[in-house]
């Protein structure tokens, strides 16, 4: 192994191993440092997956609440991402269990609810600004309605840029699954972009 | 040669092409195909627009929620810190009373035979009654202990109610 690929590993194992004691102590400042590292690619993956901001909102308070009751069992193997998107995951299917009819997982959110912002129209002309800004809307349109399995994977994938394998750790399905989840899932979208724009 | 089964065939590599690694193979059939298929050089068009919208899109997390979440967990954390430093006590307690307890065993059985003799009370009658004020204090604070944990983690409503009073 290479010098700079073994300096890494250790500040990685270092990391998970400050995280695993810190959970276990519920230490505050780490707890802190956690939500700040992480709060927006926990919000984004709920609002992915459930489609609703205020449901979303919800989970996200209670994924932190279930990480510092549930510290001590995070173990340093494992990547921090991926167990606190897999503790939201359960936390969303169970939420969603319970309000079953009322809110599905596959429920279209409004249109004031979508989570896709427009890119930042300081970084590029006011006309491709207003370009991106309609693409995003367009992809929004067509995630919402997208069923939640692709959705999910199409996030994990694209946004979190997780590999293969840590998507199956999240969703606990198969790596076979994941990828013809992540095939299908872009073939949607894209023969639906396509339509949209013919 | 273009027919049905080799667009699909097309799209199917467009879209694992774009999570994973296609062998030499497979690239140069893509490759090929996509020169000579506009139908699918459209989609495979498609297909990088749309993972180029997908990254860029954009999902923040209110500050307010941040914030009230930081709150909360803080509040929490310190309340669950307590309650386990006031079990750890708890359980000192109840393993220390355990050990004091068998350490005056047999003095206390001779306490109980001497007071039962001076009562005239029957052997059974006394010996169930040290059995039972023996064993309760230890079965009461077993069951406040279960009791306690069973109700601990629970997160309630309740507690998530606060971002939106704050």
């Amino acid at each position: 192994m290479n010098a700079p690929a073994y300096c890494t590993e250790f500040r990685v194992e270092k990391e998970s191993s400050e995280i695993v004691h810190g959970l276990r102590r519920r230490d505050p400042e780490l707890l802190d440092r956690l939500i700040e590292q992480y709060q927006h690619r926990l919000f984004r993956y709920l609002m992915f997956l459930i489609r609703n901001q205020s449901l979303a909102e919800d989970l996200f308070q209670e994924t932190w609440l279930r990480v510092m009751e549930r510290g001590g069992q995070y173990n340093s193997q494992w990547k921090f991402e991926v167990w606190l998107l897999a503790i939201a995951r359960n936390l969303a299917i169970d939420q969603m269990r319970r309000r079953n009819p009322v809110v599905s997982i596959d429920l279209n959110a409004e249109r004031d609810q979508q989570p896709f912002d427009a890119a930042d129209p300081r970084q590029s002309s006011a006309v491709d600004a207003l370009i991106e800004a309609e693409r995003q809307e367009q992809i929004a349109s067509v995630m919402d309605r997208l069923p939640a399995y692709y959705r999910e994977v199409l996030t994990l994938r694209f946004h979190e840029g997780m590999t293969l394998e840590e998507i199956a750790q999240v969703t606990g399905a198969p790596l076979s699954t994941v990828k013809s989840r992540l095939r299908r899932a872009l073939q949607v979208l894209a023969q639906k972009l396509e339509t949209m724009q013919s | 040669m273009t027919n049905e089964k080799t667009h699909r065939r097309a799209r199917q590599l467009l879209g694992e092409r774009s999570f994973a690694e296609l062998n030499r193979e497979d690239t140069a059939w893509l490759e090929q195909h996509l020169e000579e298929c506009s139908k699918c050089a459209g989609f495979a068009e498609s297909v990088a627009k749309a993972i180029a919208a997908l990254r860029m899109s954009t999902a923040v997390a209110p500050p307010s929620l941040v914030a009230a979440t930081r709150r909360s967990v803080r509040i929490h954390a310190r309340l669950v810190q307590q309650t386990e430093s006031r079990e750890r006590m708890l359980m000192l307690s109840c393993a220390l009373a355990a050990i004091w307890g068998a350490l005056l065993q047999p003095y206390l059985w001779r306490v109980f035979r001497w007071v039962a003799e001076g009562l005239n009370v029957a052997d059974p009658v006394w010996q169930a009654t040290f059995v039972i004020a023996y064993l309760l204090p230890g079965i009461a604070a077993a069951a406040a202990f279960l009791g306690r944990r069973r109700t601990q983690h629970i997160i309630s409503p309740a507690r998530l109610s606060g971002r939106r009073t704050q």
